[in-house]
Parts: structure tokens; C-alpha cells; sequence
């Protein structure tokens, strides 16, 4: 019975324990001979897995050794690795100049198609105050779907992908905005106009300018479209 | 010198397979010539059986010559080569039913008449030789990797095909069986 477990003492003899687990181990085998015996054992065991002898062939075998793998590849026409077909082919084994030149022709496409299409929408000047023409509608929009209406790139296919309802909505929305000073309301929360010197009135409104200056030219002449149907 | 010359030894060895894998015949010749002592010896201590390491090591150099591009570099060659010879060795001890064979003298046998401190050298030698024959393929791989080749336990699991902490586990159980056989 041993005071530690198998393990331990292994990984003592091999050198693998820590510092402190070392020196508390050393520090326990001076005063305990099972301990000390079953290092002993293992020294000895492992000595002898050591020193167990194969007999290998003498220098004059090993020619013979490489012709007999020689007369195995030919005599089953093995195909050599060299020998590729397209979907054999292995990156790694590239050359490393010809990998690089990959690399780098696929950063520039990706860069490329980036710039042609995934580019947001310009920045425009500021434009001037339109007239509130509908009030108290019932739906808000979504914070969701303002970040739609002031982020697409493409407005007219996306405008008239919408369902007419959700135009209404974009429009009532707008509204609320530049009458709120360019504030945003919080999503499902009915629009409040501050009087001035309301303490409650936490938001610090951006400048209508900004919120409006997210809309391309195309989507304010849709937009005052809109205005004066609803009206 | 040993970090730098191995470091050394790792470049020209994939620079010959890269010559080989271009078609230079006396690159595959080189690598064989260097490789082909360390694999027959590792077959041989696996198998104890001269014929079938002779036939398990030269299958292990026409499977390089077949599947090169499959090294990727990023293990030594050397370590490719133990385990495409252990994935042989184990194949030939299970399909030989050696190794069952085995398992049953294994659990009969009569576990050693006294510990290995009364004997001489020369039967404890014996004993734990014969010790090692006995044990299952993992865990005697395991053990000639580590004590015999002197790997670390990241290329003896690498040459294993398993995990750092499963290579150290059949590891361990191979010395408490072999100390269980010898009667420690």
C-alpha cells in the first residue's frame, strides 16, 4: 500500500512534477520506506524496459530493405504522390510564392467587391425643414425598421418592397423625428414632445440636420411624396 | 547544438519531400534510407517477429510513397512514419489473433512466483520482457514510444493517433500491469 498514487510516483521518476509537488514528495520518502521501495520498483522496472534488446539486421540488409519497397511499388504500380489529379491536389505542398500570389489576388477581389457593393449610402447636404402634414398615428416604427430607412443603399427597390402600411409607418416616423428636433423615440413608446426646460427630458436630441442628412436625395423626394398623399 | 541541428534536420527533410513530391525519385530514396532502420526496429519490438516487421516496415515506406501529400510538416517525419507503423503493427496483432491470443495467456497466467528483487539480473530481464509481450497493443506502444524511443507524450499520442492525457494513461497502465506480472 503505497501513500500516493501510481501515477505520482511515475511522473516523480520521469521528472515531470512540479517543484513543490517534487520537494514534498522527496521531503515524505525520507521518512517512509514504501514509498522510497516503490520509486525503487519502478527504476528497476523501467531499467528493464529499457534495455530489452531487437536484434536488428546487419549494414549489408538495409540495400536489400529498399529494393524489396522498390519491387513492391512497381509490382503493384503504385502512383506515386507526385502524381495528381485535380482533386488530389494538396495547398499545403504549394509553392510558398504562388500561395502568397493567391493570397493576395483574393484580399484585393474581396476588397474590391467590398467597395462596388457593399458601400453604404454618400452623405448629403442638409436639406431644408419639412411641414408636418399627419399626426397621432397609432403604429410607431421600430427601431429596427428605422435603421432599415437610414441604411439601405438601394431606396427605391426596398421602399417599394414594403408593404404600404410600413411606408405609412417610415413617414409617421420621419415626422416625429424632425418634430422631436432629430430625437429618436424609444421603440413602442409614444412620441414626447419636451416643452422647454423640462427636466424629464433626458435625450439631448441630435440636430434634425443629422438625422436628415442620413437620407440619400432619392428617399426625400420619396418621402415628401408621401408627406403630401397623407395629407 | 541539439535545438539548432534538429531544426536543420527538419528543413532538408521537407525539402526532400518537396523534391519528391516533384518528381525526384532519389529524394524518396534519401528519406527511406534515413527513416527505414528506425521503423523496422520499432516493427520488430511491436510484432517480436522479424518477417512480419520486415513486411510491416517496407509497407510503411510504399504508403509514403503513396500518400506524401498527406504530410502536411507540421509533426516531424519520423512521427508520421511511428504512426503510420503502429496503425500497421496494431492491424497485423488484431488480424493475426496474436493479440487475443495473448489477452487469454494474460488472465490465466500464474502472476510470477516471487518479486523481481530476489532474482537475478538476467530473469528479471526476462521476466519483464516477457511482461511487455503480454500487454494489450495500445499500452505496449505506448510504452516502447516513451521508454524505448524516448518520445515526449505529445509525439507518442501524435504517433498513436489519440490524445496527450489517453497516450499517458495507456502509458501508466503498462508499467502497473507489467509490475502487477512481475509481482511488485
Amino acid at each position: 500500500m503505497t501513500c500516493y498514487k501510481e501515477n505520482k510516483y511515475l511522473d516523480y521518476f520521469e521528472g515531470l512534477l512540479k517543484p513543490k509537488e517534487r520537494e514534498a514528495l522527496e521531503a515524505h520518502m525520507t521518512g517512509c520506506a514504501a514509498c522510497q521501495k516503490a520509486v525503487r520498483q519502478l527504476e528497476l522496472t523501467l531499467g528493464h524496459v529499457k534495455r530489452m534488446a531487437v536484434e536488428l539486421p546487419g549494414d549489408d540488409y538495409w540495400p536489400l530493405h529498399y529494393q524489396a519497397i522498390r519491387r513492391r511499388i512497381q509490382e503493384r504500380k503504385v502512383v506515386p504522390a507526385y502524381n495528381l489529379n485535380f482533386w488530389e491536389w494538396r495547398w499545403w505542398w504549394a509553392p510558398k510564392p504562388v500561395l502568397a500570389a493567391a493570397l493576395s489576388l483574393l484580399v484585393i477581389i474581396l476588397v474590391i467587391a467590398k467597395l462596388a457593393f457593399f458601400s453604404g449610402p454618400l452623405s448629403t447636404t442638409a436639406t431644408s425643414a419639412m411641414t408636418p402634414e399627419v399626426r397621432n398615428w397609432g403604429d410607431k416604427l421600430t427601431m429596427g425598421e428605422l435603421g432599415e430607412i437610414w441604411n439601405h443603399s438601394s431606396p427605391e427597390d426596398e421602399l417599394q418592397a414594403m408593404p404600404q402600411e410600413q411606408h405609412e409607418r417610415i413617414a409617421m416616423r420621419l415626422l416625429q423625428v424632425t418634430e422631436n428636433g432629430g430625437a429618436t423615440p424609444s421603440p413602442r413608446q409614444p412620441v414626447v414632445i419636451p416643452e422647454e426646460d423640462d427636466d424629464n427630458y433626458l435625450l439631448s436630441p441630435p440636430p434634425v440636420e443629422d438625422e436628415l442628412d442620413r437620407l440619400t436625395p432619392e428617399e426625400r423626394i420619396w418621402l415628401e411624396k408621401k408627406l403630401k398623399e397623407l395629407a | 547544438m541539439e535545438g539548432p541541428r534538429r531544426a536543420v534536420d527538419r528543413e532538408e527533410e521537407l525539402r526532400l519531400i518537396q523534391e519528391f513530391l516533384a518528381g525526384n525519385e532519389g529524394a524518396f530514396e534519401t528519406l527511406v534510407k534515413a527513416h527505414q532502420k528506425n521503423v523496422y526496429s520499432l516493427a520488430l519490438r511491436m510484432t517480436r517477429n522479424p518477417s512480419a516487421a520486415q513486411d510491416l516496415s517496407q509497407e510503411v515506406f510504399v504508403q509514403f510513397y503513396l500518400h506524401a501529400r498527406e504530410f502536411r510538416g507540421e509533426a516531424s517525419l519520423k512521427t508520421w512514419l511511428y504512426r503510420t507503423t503502429m496503425n500497421a503493427c496494431l492491424n497485423y496483432l488484431k488480424t493475426s489473433g496474436r493479440y487475443k491470443g495473448m489477452e487469454n495467456e494474460w488472465s490465466m497466467a500464474d502472476p510470477t512466483p516471487g518479486p523481481l528483487d530476489n532474482l537475478e539480473e538476467e530473469e528479471r530481464q526476462r521476466r519483464v520482457e516477457e511482461a511487455i509481450h503480454f500487454l494489450p497493443p495500445q499500452q505496449k506502444a505506448a510504452l516502447i514510444l516513451r521508454v524505448q524511443e524516448g518520445l515526449p507524450y505529445e509525439e507518442v499520442a501524435r504517433s498513436l493517433g489519440c490524445s496527450v492525457s489517453a497516450a499517458k494513461a495507456h502509458y501508466h497502465f503498462a508499467v502497473q500491469n507489467i509490475k502487477k506480472r512481475v509481482g511488485y
